[in-house]
């Protein structure tokens, strides 16, 4: 586990994430400061604005951490153990000087990246601050900041090679960090009863009635049948809880179509909160930020990583095997690949006619002194290959064993079909 | 950590924990005493109210030292022998057993740290071993070791609070099902009588509702039954009027319908009537609540605007 873990973190990642991270969040962080005005918050008197976040929830939930002098240390206030707190204008200034950074670090060169983000860090944690002090936005945040925090901590000087990949997996770990531990603080926190105890549809009913009489905050609607309110207000918190302690295979499992399913799966979540009161706006779109977008092999300097010896044997004559080999690019991955035509007579093909392959049945991958033959020696090749519609169709059809296991036979028999038709021979 | 310093270390955690149990059950109005004193001694600007923490069980169930044993040998064996996901779900499902026969979350959260602090340190210091030895550079065995530490905090510290780390939201979960509505939050009345709510956009950036008059009367009452507080509103409410003749809140000031939402959801309703500052008459701290279809409305506190004071 620790080892795939470690792969997993050290995977490499094209330069175009780390300008997907940047700019989504970005263009997320500057979207929130457009429709906030921390110019208000020089209107408070400074005993209650510089309160600590654990006098304001119930004492049950006594947040160890969020005391003196340790919340003053990460929200950068400790700067006001020697100087007072800004007034309207200078609030005003900082906020807008956050913009300025921010898009900045949305359209600065990656050599600048680490500079940049460290002060959109400081001064977004430092006007958040304020607000973590009022117990306000804990949710709506974190993530956000959590790839602030990333992109402020990992040097890219000396290091341009893994730089993309680091920064990715550790977006990724900010996001499984996030959700996990909501999962697990249900786990420490509820008994399994409790798991069970949430009429998300009751309270929405109760807040909507405010909002209808008395003009108070507005809800969002659901019209659905009561039984399935009924079911889903029964098992929806448990279920949420679930896949929040799931959320570990975000950055285990980290294909585009895993992620946009989790993405799915969280939208739904955060999107139900709003039936409450809340809507987690920043959470639904910081999710676009690790969405796959950019493929790692259409980076040339990352298919070249590999310097493994390939050697692919396969029929010559069969136009399908050609094509086969020839659309999954395999050059661009390997630098020493050796594609061989069956029917030569050479060492290679002697050799592998002495270990007792039959090139009639299948096409070899030699990979150092491991021979990967038919199905096998396909998904080989899909797995490791790249390229447009008829690579990913092969892909589609070879990339899965069992699938591939059906499959593959049946394209050796068109190939025998084939050779007859056309007159040609066997190998 | 070798196996003989983890099963000490678990063995201390499984006698702390029964110790615990049986001072709570002894002490437990000491026990809270001393609570109060180091929560007040860590930063609780107002004492908070320790009624629902003073109503312990007379007496812990049996059952709950049964499933700590449960719980300290299951993580016993996910050390001695290989941890397995058959044993995880048991520990965690044998923690959700436990809670049940634990009042409070302190508690708990107490118990779980207590509990699960041998195993836990046992497995950081085994994938910090593993970092050191196999990253493939110092930049990855830095960025693993420090999300290894924050793991590891984040689990163990009952109540972790880190920005931009955190141990997540309070579990959801409602002894009572609400019937009607019970709202107590700050209205604005007009000179000709009419009343609007005091919206959780107008304190924007701070715009969870009830948060921000909440947070004034838990930190500074004073403040809060004071004119200044009254002014305070004026003032957010005269910052807040250009949206709102608009019909837009003061969030929407400048992407209109587009803007991000206030942290509590809300828009415009339709029916709303907000006049310019200088026709409040007064602020009212006011509760209404409706249960079956009786409405009852208290004028809790009420703040009338001397508009020359607030314009000093």
């Amino acid at each position: 586990m620790l080892k795939k873990i470690v792969d997993k973190f050290e995977e490499r990642q094209p330069d175009a994430v780390v300008w997907q991270i940047k700019v989504i969040c970005a263009v997320v962080l500057v979207y929130k400061l457009l429709s906030r005005d921390f110019s208000n918050l020089g209107l408070w008197p400074e005993s209650v604005l510089l309160g600590y976040p654990v006098d304001i929830y119930p004492p049950n939930y006594i947040l160890l951490t969020a005391i003196p002098p340790i919340f003053d240390l990460i929200s950068f206030h400790f700067i006001h153990w020697f100087v007072p707190i800004p007034n309207i204008s200078q609030f005003y200034v900082l906020q807008h000087t956050l913009i300025i950074a921010a898009v900045a670090l949305a359209i600065s060169p990656l050599r600048y990246t680490r500079m940049i983000a460290v002060v959109v860090y400081v001064l977004c944690m430092y006007l958040w601050g304020f607000i973590y002090r009022a117990g306000q936005d804990i949710d709506a945040m974190f993530l956000l900041q959590g790839c602030f925090l990333v992109l402020a901590m990992i040097p890219r000087a000396g290091n341009e090679r893994n730089y993309s990949g680091y920064v990715y997996s550790s977006v990724l770990l900010v996001f499984v960090f996030y959700y996990f531990f909501s999962g697990v603080n249900k786990v420490i926190d509820l008994s399994v009863l409790e798991w069970f105890q949430y009429s998300l549809f009751d309270i929405n009913a109760s807040k909507l009635l405010a909002a209808q009489e008395l003009n108070y905050h507005a809800v969002s609607v659901v019209e659905a049948p009561g039984w399935l309110l009924n079911l889903a207000s029964f098992i929806g918190a448990a279920i949420t809880y679930v896949v929040h302690l799931a959320a570990p295979l975000i950055f285990m499992h980290r294909s585009r179509g895993k992620l946009i399913f989790y993405w799915c799966f969280y939208s739904v979540f955060h999107v139900m909160s709003s039936l409450v009161g809340i809507l987690f706006a920043a959470n639904l779109l910081v999710w676009l930020a690790i969405i796959p977008i950019f493929s790692m092999k259409k980076d040339p300097e990352l298919g070249r990583k590999n310097d493994e010896n390939i050697c692919i044997v396969y029929d010559g004559e069969c136009p399908f095997c050609s094509n086969f080999v020839m659309v999954a690019n395999l050059k661009k991955r390997y630098e020493n690949l050796k594609i061989i035509n069956a029917r030569n007579n050479n060492e290679t093909t002697q050799k592998v006619k002495r270990e007792g392959y039959n090139l009639n049945d299948g096409m070899l991958v030699i990979r150092g002194d491991e021979m990967l033959f038919g199905a096998e020696a396909a998904r080989f090749i899909v797995l490791n290959g790249s390229g447009g519609f008829l690579y990913l169709f092969y892909k589609a059809i070879l990339s899965h064993q069992k699938v591939a296991d059906v499959v593959y036979p049946m394209l050796v028999v068109l190939r025998k079909r084939y050779l007859k038709l056309a007159g040609k021979d066997l190998i | 950590m070798n196996d003989r310093v983890y099963s000490m270390l678990s063995g201390v955690a499984l006698l702390s924990t029964i110790v615990l149990f049986v001072l709570i059950d002894i002490y437990s109005d000491l026990l809270l005493h001393w609570s109060e004193a180091v929560l007040f001694h860590f930063g609780y600007v107002v004492p908070p109210t320790f009624a629902d923490l003073l109503t312990l069980s007379s007496s812990l169930s049996p059952f709950a030292y049964v499933f700590v044993i449960i719980i300290s040998l299951i993580n016993y064996r996910m050390v001695t022998a290989s941890p397995s996901w058959t044993l995880l779900s048991l520990a965690v499902f044998s923690v959700l057993i436990l809670n049940g026969f634990i009042e409070h979350i302190w508690l708990r959260r107490g118990v779980f740290f207590i509990l699960f602090f041998p195993v836990t340190l046992f497995f950081s210091l085994q994938a910090r071993d593993y970092i050191k030895a196999n990253a493939q550079d110092i930049v990855s065995q830095r960025l693993l070791l420090f999300f290894n530490t924050i793991f590891l905090l984040i689990l163990l510290i009952p109540g972790f609070y880190l920005p931009p780390f955190f141990d997540g939201i309070a579990g959801w979960a409602l002894n009572k099902k609400p019937s009607g509505y019970n709202i107590t939050d700050i209205r604005l009345k007009f000179d000709d009588g009419h009343v609007e709510w005091f919206r959780a956009s107008f304190y924007n950036p701070i715009t969870m509702g009830g948060r921000s008059f909440g947070m004034v009367k838990r930190r500074d009452s004073g403040f809060f039954y004071s004119e200044e507080f009254s002014c305070y509103l004026y003032d957010l409410y005269g910052k807040a009027y250009s949206s709102l003749e608009k019909r837009k809140l003061p969030t929407q000031a400048i992407l209109g319908d587009y803007s991000y939402p206030p942290h509590t959801f809300d828009s415009f309703p339709e029916s709303a009537n907000y006049f310019p500052a200088d026709r409040i008459h007064s602020f009212q701290y006011v509760r209404v609540s409706k249960s079956e279809s009786q409405m009852n409305e208290d004028v809790l506190f009420e703040w009338e605007i001397n508009v020359n004071t607030c314009n000093k």
